[in-house]
């Protein structure tokens, strides 16, 4: 290949950002620029004789007419198109010559879509790749759903100024307001750098400060609308300004307090620069990724008042994520990544498909690695009488205190529970859960005690 | 936001009807044949008409594709007598984009207009009253059996 004679078909990606929300009024039948009447006549003739094309296009030369909705549809992404060729043009410059073409323009801004569009593709892979283990549904689904069905129904032919998609995951900082596939790069591109800044710490400090998270907000954070990267950068800049070494992210209450104390004593300026730098220490943090300095920077928009109405108010302690006291922490299960539904299905048919007790069991312990999927699996008549048996045989102690944890939970709210004292699955008791305590109360030896202890004690993270 | 599809270059779209009825009287050669002609103000009415029709069916075709095909395949027709060609032009765009619409743009141009042509001949013998009405209703109702039973099936399947 001639590399001299390759054009350049993707900006970098620093950039794919000039397209923000171009006027796509009719406004946006001109060639931009003080054009005359012929001029400006000759522009929209080229457009509509596009837009005839397209439309021929879409209904593969079958139709020459489509529904009023429709040709709107495809007139907003041509001139969504053409907005991003005379937008991203070499001529765009001070003193440079103006394309007065409709379909040069569109022809550019197309090609600038598609390398986009194909970019974006790359960065998914990326972001599919080294995405985090973590049990934060809206952090899966907008990466194994949201993302991939954008991909899915976006068509830049027809819809190049469409952004539909369900990516409820938010950000450390918000997406510009920008449209289409360029919105999805940005996010993606963030997203990327986010995934990226908190691999650099280990998964399990991730999962103690999401744990955090929801018990000192009082809240299931699987289910919340946290950003992981949000709380591992507001962790990590106050684990720097307690003097912890660089990568720790867990503080103590009392580390938490004396941080607060020290804070509270600042001048305002001086808070703001302790921040500033500890965020500037995380940002050029070796392994850190080009870019990541900048988008603490801009982070710190956001978190420097925050820190500063919170030092001064005393408050700082709701800002710190803090392990609880020594005594109130018990063993922790981490649980693993739930599957999506079409997994879980396939999971459920094949172990509905395997002939013997000991098969469906060695299908469950293969496969499923998360409580939560366990519990479903178990209510979804996959299994049948001594079935249960078999597999709870097979789980080890924690596994089983944990299962003993969701079926007795409004019990074990109340206090310790001890097996002798379990006469009766729950009210609302399902086969499984019968079937559980029965195993339960057959239990005897080392094994019972490991089970009764886990299940007063482990917490589930 | 609602877009102004009707802006054409210049004034009202006047450039582009006068094409669209150049292309329309081109078309004098072909059913001249047959002893069929527009002239040029019967060209324009008809470029009107399809507008208004296509206005009324929500619908956008930005050229005369469709009306050229119909001049083409009906003007051999040996019912269509000079007097009612325009009229008859008038009713087939009417049922035409009538049936894009009912039948959700499944038919192609080329497959509506043959499937008309030949109801006209074959079952109206040439009454185009008869082909707006019952026919244009038996080519919708024919539509959603298809549809219904496709979707039966389809429904059928994913249960399995």
């Amino acid at each position: 290949m001639n590399n001299e004679n390759r054009q350049p078909v993707v900006p970098d990606r620093q950039e794919l950002q000039p397209i923000g929300r171009p006027d796509q009024n009719t406004a946006a039948f001109r060639p931009g620029g003080r054009v005359d009447r012929e001029a400006a006549d000759g522009f929209r003739a080229e457009v509509m004789l596009l837009l005839q094309e397209l439309i021929l296009q879409y209904t593969a030369d079958s139709s020459s007419s489509v529904r009023v909705e429709t040709a709107e549809r495809i007139l907003r992404s041509l001139l969504y198109t053409i907005e991003v060729g005379k937008q991203s043009g070499p001529e765009t410059g001070p003193g440079r010559p103006r394309t007065r073409s409709a379909r040069e323009l569109y022809g550019r801004g197309l090609q600038i879509l598609t390398a986009c569009l194909a970019d974006a593709k790359e960065l998914y892979s990326e972001v599919k790749w080294k995405k985090l283990s973590v049990p934060l549904r809206t952090y899966n689904y907008t990466i194994n759903e949201a993302l991939p069905e954008f991909f899915l129904s976006y068509e830049v032919l027809f819809g190049a100024h469409e952004t539909m998609a369900n990516i409820d995951y938010p950000l450390l900082c918000d997406v510009p307001d920008l449209q289409g596939v360029f919105y999805l790069h940005r996010y993606l591109a963030q997203l990327a750098l986010e995934n990226e800044f908190c691999r650099c710490f280990r998964p399990e400090e991730i999962m103690r400060l999401l744990h955090n998270y929801g018990r000192i907000y009082d809240i299931d954070y699987r289910v919340s609308m946290v950003n992981i990267c949000e709380i591992v950068v507001n962790n990590a800049v106050f684990a720097i300004l307690a003097g912890r070494p660089p990568g720790e992210l867990t503080l103590t209450p009392a580390q938490a307090s004396d941080l607060s104390r020290e804070l509270h004593a600042l001048a305002p300026g001086e808070l703001e620069a302790a921040v500033l730098s500890a965020l500037a220490q995380i940002g050029t943090a070796p392994g850190g990724r080009p870019g990541l300095a900048e988008y603490l920077r801009q982070y710190a928009a956001g978190l420097v008042p925050r820190v500063r109405i919170a030092a001064a108010s005393g408050s700082l302690d709701a800002l710190i994520l803090t392990e609880p006291a020594a005594e109130a922490a018990g063993p922790v299960f981490i649980g693993g990544e739930r599957m999506d539904d079409r997994r879980f299905a396939a999971v459920c048919r094949r172990i509905t498909e395997s002939k013997t007790a000991a098969a469906k069991a060695a299908v469950i312990l293969a496969e499923i690695s998360s409580p939560e999927d366990l519990v479903d699996l178990f209510e979804a008549d996959c299994l049948f009488g001594d079935e249960y048996t078999t597999v709870f045989r097979r789980l080890d102690a924690t596994v089983l205190a944990v299962l003993g944890r969701v079926a007795f939970e409004a019990e074990l709210r109340a206090g310790p529970l001890s097996l002798a004292a379990l006469t009766a699955p729950p009210e609302s008791g399902t086969e499984w859960q019968e079937k559980y305590l029965e195993y339960l109360r057959s239990l005897r030896g080392e094994r019972r005690q490991a089970v009764e202890k886990m299940l007063n004690t482990v917490r589930i993270i | 936001m609602k877009m102004n599809l009707t802006l054409l270059p210049g004034e009202g779209g006047i450039w582009l009807k006068e094409q669209q009825v150049g292309e329309l009287l081109a078309m004098n050669a072909e059913a001249g044949k047959y002893g069929l002609a527009l002239t040029p103000a019967a060209a324009a009415e008809i470029v009107e008409e399809r507008n208004r029709v296509l206005a009324g069916c929500g619908r956008v075709d930005l050229n005369v594709s469709v009306t050229k095909q119909l001049i083409a395949s009906f003007s051999s027709s040996p019912f269509v007598q000079p007097e009612d060609y325009v009229p008859l032009l008038h009713d087939l765009h009417e049922v035409f984009y009538y049936l894009k619409n009912e039948t959700e743009d499944t038919i192609g141009d080329a497959e509506l207009i043959a499937i008309l042509k030949d109801a006209y001949e074959n079952t109206c013998r040439g009454d185009s009253e008869l082909l707006k009405g019952k026919i244009a209703a038996a080519i919708v109702e024919r539509f959603r059996t298809e549809r219904r039973d496709v979707n039966c099936w389809g429904n059928e399947e994913a249960d399995r």
